[in-house]
Formats: C-alpha cells, structure tokens, sequence
C-alpha cells in the first residue's frame, strides 16, 4: 500500500497545557477516527496509527508549534487535512499548518535547529541582568505585554532539546521570579 | 468563574493530574445562560476518572441536556490535594463545563454507586458551600437528589438528601426535572411533597423511624413503600449517541454499550441481580446501530458490551460476529468485560479481534460445588476445569477467577477446595497460570443474604491464613490478591445500615475521612471512634444474625422482589439447594417484579 507522509503543526494553549504527552497522542489518534482520516496502522496484533511527535512538551507549557509525524494510505491536500482536523479538535488545539515529507525524511527531533520560548512574569524583570548566553540558550529579546513583562529566549544547538521547565527553575533561581506562563513560540528548521 | 486567574500555573503544577479540573472534553455540552431554565449539576462522589468511567452518569447527561431548556453539567470529587487547594483558596465546588458553582444549580444529583463514597458525599457538599443537612438547607440552596444501587439502602445518608430515585432513572429524572420547571421559586418543602407523588422518587424527611429498645426498628411511616422505576422496553429507551470523550486515561476507557439490563441467574449473595431484575436485552440491530455512531462521535479504539453476564444475551453470537466485521476497518475492538464461567464463552471471546491473549476472567465465587449450591452459582466442578482447559486450548496465558470468602455455610473444607481447584487447573494448563481474586463476602439488602451475619475480620484471616499456606507452596504460576477486610468491614456495616448511622458518617468525615473507597485514605480507627461517639455498636450492623420477622431499615423500599421470596431463597441455601435461571413463561419463581 502507498504512504504519504505529513508533519502537522498544531497549538496547544491553556488549559490543554495541562494534558500529558500520553493524553495527546490518544487525542489525535481518537479524532483521527472522527474524522475519517485514512490513517496508515501499524502492522501486528494490535493496530496503532503511524503516529510520531516530537519531544514531549513539560506539563503547564503551551505551545503555538507543536509538530506531528502521520502516514496516510491516501493523497490528501494539506488545506483538506486541517479542515477535517480542525472539525475535531477545540480551538486550543488547533492545526496551523500541513506539509507533505518525503518518507524518508529525518524525523521531528533530528530536523529542529532551535526553539523559541516565551516566559511571562508578573513582575518586572527589567533590572534583572541577562543570563550567560554560551548554555546555548540565548535571551533574544523584553517586551511588555499587557499587565505583564515577557522574556524571549531562543534554544539552539545542544539546547535544543532542553526542558523549558528546567529553564523556569533556572530563571527563578537568577532572577528570583517564577514565570506566570510559558509558551513555545516557534521551531526553527 | 475563571479557574486559571484562580490557581497559577504553579498551583495548578502542584496538584496532582491537572487535567482533571480543566474541563474542556469533547462532547460536553455548553448550553448558554439564556436558554437554561433548569440546571442540573450532575456529581459524583468518586475521583474524574471513576465517575468518568459511569455509565449512568453519561445517559442522565444526555438526557437532561436533550430537553430544552435543562442544562447539565458535571462535578467529581477533587483529590485530596487539589480539595485542600479549593478550601485555602475559597474556590467553591464548579462544574466543568461552564465552571459555575455547585450551589447555584437548581439541583445536584449524586450517584451512589458504593457504599465507601458516603463520606466523599459529605465533601462535595462542603466544598461547595451546601449545608450538609436537609433540614439545614435554606430555600436558597439546590435540591440535592440521590440515585444508584446504594439508593435500595439510603438510610445511612437520608439525612444529607433531599430526594432519592429507586431504581432506573431515564424515564422519572424527566419527570423531576417538569416538577423543578413548574414549581421553580415555590417553597422547597412543596416541592419535595410534589416530587415524593412520582413513583420511584423517595423523600426521607416525610418518613421517620423508630427504634427499639436493643436498636431494632420499631415502626417506619407512613407504611407506604416505595418501589423502583425500571424501563419496560430497552430498544425504546434513551442511549446516548454521543459521549464526552476525556484527555485523561480513564477506568473505563472506551465506548460503554449496555446490550441488556439484569440478570436472569439468581446469585444469592448478588444485589445487582435482584435490584436489576427483570432481563431485558436490547436488540442487536439497535446495539449495531448506537455502536456505529458512537465511534463515529467519538473516535474511541474499544467497544465493550456491557451486561451483568455478556454471554447471556440471547444473540451474543451474532452481534459479536457482525459488530467485528463492521468495525474491522476502522481499527475498533469489541470486548465482553463478563464472562458465564462455560465453554461457549470461551469460543464467543474467541471471535473477539481483539488480541489481548493475555488472561480471561471468571467468577467461581466458591470453592466448592456444595457451597456453590448454596449461594446458588450452580457451577460443576467438572464446568470449571472445563472452561479453563478451553480457555487454555486457545491461547490464552492465564484465568483470572473470582472468590469469595465469608460466605454463609462455609467450611474449612470449601476453602481448601479453592486451592484444590487452583491446583487442578495447574495441571491442565501446563506452564499456564491462575490469577485469583479474593474479596471478603459482606451480606446487602435486598438479596437472600440480607438476614445473615457478616464474617468477622479475625476469622476471615484465619480462612485467609489456610490459603496462604494452600497457594503459595503451588509456585509463581498461581498469583493472588485479596480485599482488606477493614474496608470490607465498614462497607458491611453501611450497606444495612440505619438512618442513626448519618452521624458516624457526618464525624467520620470531620475527622478528615475522605476518599474511603482508597487504601492510602482508609482508617477503620475513625469509624470506630466514629460509632464509639454516637453510642452505636458497629458489630450489629454487621455480625448478627437478623430474625425473619426483623424490620429491616430498608423495610420501605422495593425492586420489586418480595421478602418472601427472598426469604424463601435463603431457606433454600440453607438446604444447599439450587434455583434455576428464571425464564420468561417457564421458570418463574415469583420473585414479584414481573
């Protein structure tokens, strides 16, 4: 049987930052079969959807860039696939984007050059002095948004993969401030 | 109310499973304010992920929220810590749907489905902000409405509800729900002697009890009895079509489909079989049809045919058969979670896709066929070892099997006979393994049991003591679990209990019982000192023997199955006699719900 391979990338904005990586893949697997999608399974005694992400997102960290790995058995146009997705899951999570892979292509964890985050405080952190940047994690830029005081940082190189939690604790050790949210903003490629 | 401008993120990350409390699932129902005129929270006092794996809580949401105008929303008991969390922070009990508090609700209904919850009752009152106690509550509080198996025996909770509903609630919680609409505004205590004219419906506060000298009932009244509502027509009845499907990983994780409601065989030691009398079934046309668009609503990977014995229904075969190939493509198993201990259940589970070759489960109950006889599983030996070496023959690894220990009439000798059996099937079943559950029998109302005492915990260890030393020679192949007779204990004593207990459970719960049903929260030290401090002897709840001619406290309430024939059945035990399945038109053996 053909495959066709797709990266989707979707959100996951609050309150779903509080449902686990395990949670996550249940849910796409279930509105997949909502939505009639012709999901490629895996061979065996029991079938599960050809279904990978990338690395798991800590609890209590949402996303605007979150990415999956998917085979399907049919050629569908990216524009198709978010709109039958995008009947079957909240706003909160929905699918942003669809492109078509090449079978072979590297997977999620292997293809990302860096990831943006934002951490909001409810304080200002404008005395706070910047972190050494040669951890691999670079602070790009403040803002103030609203009420509250937003940090960019960028994780790059062996940092990518880095846990912006463990970042969080980081940051309240320095700066004596723990983030009142934090978001993936973007992957770069 | 606005749970995330409540509790920061790092609140939130200190509790434990977060995602029980967000809401948000797919399916749940979100009616605007200005079409609801009656609102309905419906609670229950057990963790998200029981009460989420309930299938009587998702037909009364489908139900209540079907019908204009009626909102319904869901509420579960909070974990321990995030409950802590919700009284330091003054965050009221919400529901999770439009995240209102529980006390605005124009009722809230309580599923009482185990005797353990009772405590965890009282914690979601008081974590919503509701007086315990009827008496206590003002015009300005919601009715608080009780239904479940537990509602048979209600009298150890009568004093915290307003309403109790026997029996099936699809037809009379429409019913309740026309009465709050006509009367809303009007005084409560109007509304509660309207709601108590609908059949089924029972209002504590209009009967009173008394009692005996050495604590006997003297008299209930009025004399009148309540009897149960059951649905006449299963096909006719309302099914969900669509059910919220959770983020979390639920008890119960996949689409319920109850293919027939009672159960025909007559265990006496089993509530469920005579509260749920008659045997209905739903037809398999209409159970292919509600499975098919449940897993299109839904997208669950597992149906699961749900009855108190699967292989009862009449076309089990066919449905099993059919709903596989028509679920084939889309990747959906079908699963039978209860198994009548024979051979055709083996070849039924045998068709099943599903590819867990695992372990199957049965329910011996006893280990001997005369103390079957008397709790009337009329099992064979001969069937067991049967079914097992089928079980075996086809593939799968191990048998989980059911007893009980307690059981009225038991020998020494029935109890060496479950090692026997366990070692029978060793060796039919090389290098296959038994996997056996223990669980202390403890005696309900309503069934043939319920005039017998309940086995003591030091007994109950000696028996246990006898097994240990009986099952563990027998190796790895054989592993066991058994149930804390503690729990057991207080579970006995609630389940025939009386009104008078609503105090031990009220201080029981103000000693910081909650969670009861779980080992980590369960401390038999505080029920003790619980009955201690109301002067009420724990023992004769449980360990005495009751005269035929006892009022029992549940005197006033009926499934429809007469004391008589109840009576009857456990003089037959005693006998160590057998009564055959009933069969419409042949065995009948005027049980009195027909």
């Amino acid at each position: 049987m053909d495959k066709f391979r797709y990266r989707v990338k979707h959100q996951k904005i609050a309150p779903f930052h509080f449902i686990s990586q395990l949670d996550l893949s249940r849910l796409w697997s279930r509105a997949f079969r909502r939505a009639g999608l012709p999901v490629a399974y895996s061979q065996g005694f029991n079938p599960r959807p050809l279904l990978s992400f990338g690395p798991a997102l800590p609890l209590g960290v949402e996303s605007r860039a979150e990415y999956w790995d998917v085979f399907l058995y049919q050629e569908l146009s990216p524009e198709e696939i978010l709109m039958i997705l995008n009947r079957e899951v909240l706003s909160e999570l929905k699918a942003e984007e669809a492109n078509i892979l090449p079978l072979s292509f590297p997977s999620i964890s292997r293809s990302m050059k860096g990831v943006r985050y934002s951490y909001y405080f409810s304080q200002s952190i404008e005395e706070k002095a910047g972190l050494s940047p040669d951890m691999g994690i670079e602070e790009e830029k403040r803002e103030v948004v609203g009420e509250l005081f937003v940090v960019l940082f960028l994780f790059k190189e062996e940092k990518i993969l880095y846990s912006p939690a463990k970042w969080a604790e980081i940051l309240r050790k320095e700066w004596g401030e723990s983030p009142v949210r934090i978001v993936k903003e973007e992957v770069l490629w | 109310m606005d749970l995330e401008k409540t509790l920061s993120r790092q609140e939130m990350l200190s509790i434990s499973k977060p995602a029980r409390y967000i809401g948000r699932e797919w399916n749940i129902s979100l009616k605007k304010k200005e079409d609801v005129e009656i609102s309905v929270a419906l609670a229950f006092p057990d963790l998200y992920e029981i009460g989420m794996s309930h299938l009587g809580l998702k037909i009364l949401y489908y139900i209540l929220n079907s019908l204009p105008g009626v909102r319904a929303e869901r509420a579960f008991a909070p974990w321990p810590d995030m409950g802590k969390m919700m009284k330091e922070k003054n965050i009221p009990l919400y529901s999770l749907e439009n995240k209102i508090p529980l006390r605005n609700f124009d009722a809230v209904g309580i599923s009482l489905q185990h005797e353990l919850n009772y405590t965890n009752v009282l914690y979601l009152l008081d974590l919503a902000g509701i007086p315990l106690r009827s008496e206590e509550r003002g015009e300005e509080f919601p009715l608080i409405l009780g239904g479940g198996p537990c509602a048979f025996n209600p009298e150890p909770v009568s004093p915290f509800f307003d309403v109790f509903l026997l029996g099936e609630g699809e037809e009379a919680i429409v019913e309740i729900v026309e009465i709050l609409r006509v009367m809303k505004g009007e005084k409560r205590s109007d509304v509660l002697s309207e709601l108590a004219k609908i059949e089924g419906c029972y209002v504590p506060l209009l009967y009173s009890v008394s009692y005996h000298p050495d604590g006997k009932i003297k008299n209930i009244s009025p004399s009148r009895v309540v009897r149960k509502r059951w649905v006449k027509n299963l096909d006719g009845a309302p099914y969900p079509q669509k059910i919220i499907v959770p983020y979390l990983n639920i008890v119960h994780d996949r689409i319920p489909l109850e293919i027939a409601r009672g159960c025909t065989r007559g265990c006496r030691f089993c509530q469920a079989g005579m509260i749920y009398r008659p045997h209905r079934e739903r037809s398999p046309e209409k159970v292919i049809e509600l499975a098919e668009k449940l897993v299109k609503s839904t997208g669950y990977e597992e149906v699961s045919l749900l009855s108190l014995s699967s292989t009862d229904y009449s076309a089990i075969e066919y449905l099993v058969r059919d709903l596989s190939f028509r679920l084939k493509e889309s990747k959906v198993n079908v699963s039978l979670p209860s198994l009548r201990m024979d051979a055709f259940s083996v070849e039924v589970a045998q068709s099943l896709q599903e590819v867990r070759r695992s372990g199957l489960t049965f329910a011996p109950e006893a280990g001997s066929e005369r103390l079957r006889r008397v709790i009337n599983k009329g099992l064979t030996d001969e069937d067991i070892f049967q079914t097992v070496e089928k079980t075996f023959s086809s593939g799968w690894r191990e048998v989980k099997l059911y007893f009980m220990i307690g059981l009225p009439g038991e020998r020494e000798e029935d109890i060496r006979d479950i090692a026997n059996l366990v070692k029978e099937i060793l060796g039919r079943g090389k290098k296959k393994g038994v996997h056996l559950g223990i669980s202390a029998f403890i005696p309900k109302s309503h069934t043939p049991f319920q005039w017998t005492k309940q086995e003591e915990i030091k007994s109950l260890e000696e028996k246990m003591a006898i097994l240990h030393s009986l099952l563990r020679p027998l190796g790895r192949r054989v592993r066991y679990n058994w149930s804390d007779f503690e729990v057991n204990l207080v579970e006995g004593a609630l389940s025939r209990g009386d009104r008078r207990i609503s105090s031990v459970i009220e201080r029981v719960y103000r000693k910081g019982g909650v969670m009861d049903n779980w080992r980590e929260f369960f401390s038999l030290r505080r029920w003790q000192e619980g009955f201690e401090e109301e002067g009420l002897d724990l023992n004769f709840y449980t360990h005495r023997e009751r005269d035929r001619e006892e009022i029992f406290p549940w005197e006033h309430l009926s499934p429809g199955v007469s004391k008589d024939f109840l009576w009857k059945e456990y003089q037959l035990s005693q006998e160590e006699k057998i009564t055959p399945p009933c069969q419409e038109g042949k065995n009948c053996y005027n049980c009195g719900v027909c």
